[in-house]
C-alpha cells in the first residue's frame, strides 16, 4: 500500500505550476484554454507559451496533481486531438495548501502593514477570488 | 480557435521546425499540441495588427529560449543510470552515481583523430614560417603553408568539430572545438586584402569581424541538422566534468596557434628549426594523452608536450638577441611567460578534477 503523500512536501509551487492548478480548479480544460485562462485571470501579468506549459504539465502528471481525461467533453471537429486535463485530489490539496500559504504570507504582509487592512489589493484581488473558491470545495 | 482541420499555415511549418530543438522524448509527447496551441495563437492574433503579432513571436521566442534548456536539464537529469549516463537532480548527484569509466578504451584511429589536429597544426607552422629568403626559399614551401593555412583550420579542424558533434564530443575531440572557437575569435580581428568574395573587395582597413564566425557557425549548423540534438552540446559539458583532463586537452590544442602568433613576427630562416620541434613536441604530447588511460600519465604527457613546447618558445625568443642581433624580450619575462602559459593549460583539467574528487567525497 502507497502512503498518502503530504502536500505540503510539494511546496512551495512555482507560479506557472500554480496558476495552471488554479486554471484547472473549476473545470478540466485544454491546454490553449488553460493559457488563456492563466492570461485573463492574472490580467495578462501571466502569460504562458506551450513550452513552459507542457513542461510544467508534463511534472504535474509526473507527481500526480494533474491527469489527462480519458472522457473529453463533446467540442468543435478536431476538436478530438486535443488534451484535456484536470486536477486529481491530490493536486487539489495541493493547490489549497499553496494558497493556505499564500494567504499566511498576505495575512502576515497586512500584520506588518505593508497592506491595507480590509480590502484586497489590486495585485491580489483575483487570487483573494481562487483562494476563496478553493476553500469552498 | 482552429479545428486543426486545414494546412498548417508559414508561420506554424516554422514553429514545428523550432520544435525540434526540444528533446525527442518531449517533442513525441508534446508536440502536436503544442503546434496546435500555437496554430490556436496565431488565429486569435490574426487581424490585430503588426505590433501584436509581433508581441506574439516574440512571446513565443522567449517561451521557446527557457523552455528548450529546462526540457534538455530535464531530460539529461531523468537518463538512466544503468546506461552508464547522467542520472540525477543535479550535476553533484549526477556525479556520485557516474564514479565508473566514462568510456571504452580507444581505438587506434580515435588516438590518431586526437593527435590529427597537432600533425596539421604543426605543418602549417613549419610550411608557413618556411623562409622565402636564401637557399631554402627556392623548395617554394611557403606556399604550401599558405594553401594549409586555408584549408586546415577551415575546412580540416571544422570537420572534426562536426565530427565529434556527431560522435557525441568524444576525448579526442576537445582539441577540435577549442581550436576553431579561438581561430574564429582570432579572425574577427584580421583582414584578407584585397580578397575578393562574391563579388566584394576587402579593403585595406578592413576585418573579417564577426563574419569570422560564419565558417564555425556553418559547422555547427551541419552538425546540427545530421544529429537534429543538442545533446552533443551536453555531452562536451559532461565529458569535461567526468573526465577534466579534457579541459587541458582542450587548452592543450591552442598552442599550435600560439606557437603561431609568437613566431609570426620573427625572421623565418630562424625560428624554421623551432617549429619542426614544436610540432614534434605537441604532436608527442598529444600522443602520449591519448594512449592513457588514466589520469596521472594523461596529465604527465600533456605537461611534458606543453612545458617541452613552452620551453623551446621561451628558448627561441632568448636565443634571438645573440643570433639575430635583436632583443625581443628579456630572459626573465620568457621563463615567466612559459611558466604561466604552462599553467594555464594544466591547472584548469588539475582542479577540475580536485573539485570533482571532493564533490564526490562529500555526496
Amino acid at each position: 500500500m502507497v502512503a498518502p503523500r503530504d502536500p505540503e512536501s510539494l511546496l512551495p509551487l512555482t507560479p506557472a505550476v500554480f496558476h495552471i492548478l488554479l486554471a484547472l480548479a473549476p473545470i478540466e480544460r485544454h491546454g490553449y484554454a488553460i493559457m488563456q485562462e492563466v492570461q485573463q485571470s492574472s490580467h495578462g501579468k501571466v502569460r504562458l507559451g506551450p513550452g513552459t506549459l507542457y513542461g510544467a504539465i508534463k511534472r504535474l502528471l509526473a507527481d500526480g496533481l494533474i491527469e489527462e481525461c480519458e472522457d473529453r467533453p463533446a467540442a468543435t471537429p478536431g476538436d478530438e486531438r486535443r488534451r484535456y486535463y484536470r486536477l486529481t485530489d491530490f493536486g487539489r490539496r495541493v493547490a489549497r495548501a499553496e494558497a493556505e500559504r499564500l494567504a499566511g504570507l498576505v495575512g502576515l504582509a497586512r500584520a506588518r502593514q505593508l497592506l491595507p487592512q480590509g480590502a484586497p489589493t489590486p495585485a491580489t484581488g483575483w487570487q483573494a477570488t481562487r483562494v476563496g473558491r478553493l476553500g469552498r470545495e | 480557435m482552429n479545428s486543426g482541420t486545414s494546412a498548417p499555415s508559414r508561420a506554424e511549418r516554422l514553429y514545428r521546425r523550432l520544435l525540434r530543438l526540444y528533446p525527442g522524448v518531449f517533442r513525441q509527447e508534446y508536440g502536436a499540441v503544442m503546434a496546435q496551441d500555437f496554430r490556436d495563437g496565431v488565429d486569435d492574433t490574426c487581424g490585430r495588427g503588426l505590433w501584436v503579432l509581433l508581441g506574439f513571436w516574440a512571446y513565443i521566442l522567449l517561451d521557446l529560449a527557457s523552455s528548450v534548456p529546462a526540457e534538455w536539464l530535464a531530460a539529461w537529469r531523468a537518463r538512466p543510470a544503468e546506461e552508464g549516463k547522467m542520472a540525477g537532480a543535479n550535476l553533484v548527484a549526477a556525479e556520485a552515481e557516474t564514479a565508473g569509466p566514462l568510456a571504452p578504451p580507444l581505438r587506434r584511429g580515435e588516438i590518431w583523430a586526437g593527435v590529427l589536429p597537432f600533425i596539421l597544426l604543426g605543418l602549417m607552422n613549419v610550411f608557413f614560417n618556411w623562409p622565402i629568403e636564401g637557399p631554402l626559399a627556392a623548395l617554394g614551401l611557403q606556399a604550401v603553408g599558405g594553401l594549409l593555412f586555408l584549408i586546415v583550420p577551415s575546412t580540416l579542424i571544422l570537420g572534426g568539430l562536426v565530427a565529434g558533434w556527431v560522435r557525441g564530443f568524444p576525448r579526442w575531440s576537445y582539441p577540435y572545438v577549442s581550436y576553431a572557437v579561438l581561430f574564429s575569435l582570432y579572425m574577427t580581428q584580421a583582414g584578407m586584402p584585397p580578397l575578393r568574395v562574391f563579388g566584394r573587395v576587402f579593403g585595406y582597413r578592413e576585418l573579417w569581424g564577426l563574419y569570422a564566425f560564419i565558417p564555425l557557425g556553418s559547422a555547427v549548423l551541419i552538425a546540427l541538422l545530421i544529429t537534429r540534438s543538442l545533446r552533443p552540446l551536453w555531452e562536451l559539458v559532461r565529458g569535461a566534468w567526468c573526465d577534466p583532463l579534457r579541459v587541458s586537452f582542450a587548452l592543450y590544442g591552442l598552442l599550435p596557434f600560439w606557437g603561431y602568433v609568437m613566431l609570426d613576427e620573427l625572421s623565418h630562416s630562424y625560428t624554421l628549426p623551432f617549429t619542426v620541434v614544436f610540432a614534434l613536441a605537441l604532436c608527442g604530447g598529444a600522443w602520449g594523452y591519448m594512449r592513457s588511460e588514466r589520469a596521472v600519465p594523461q596529465l604527465a604527457s600533456l605537461a611534458t608536450g606543453a612545458g617541452s613546447f613552452l620551453a623551446f618558445l621561451a628558448l627561441s625568443w632568448i636565443l634571438y638577441e645573440p643570433i639575430m642581433g635583436e632583443r625581443i624580450t628579456e630572459p626573465l619575462a620568457a621563463v615567466l611567460a612559459w611558466l604561466i602559459v604552462l599553467a594555464i593549460v594544466i591547472l584548469p583539467g588539475t582542479l577540475l578534477g580536485l573539485l570533482r574528487r571532493g564533490v564526490r567525497a562529500l555526496a
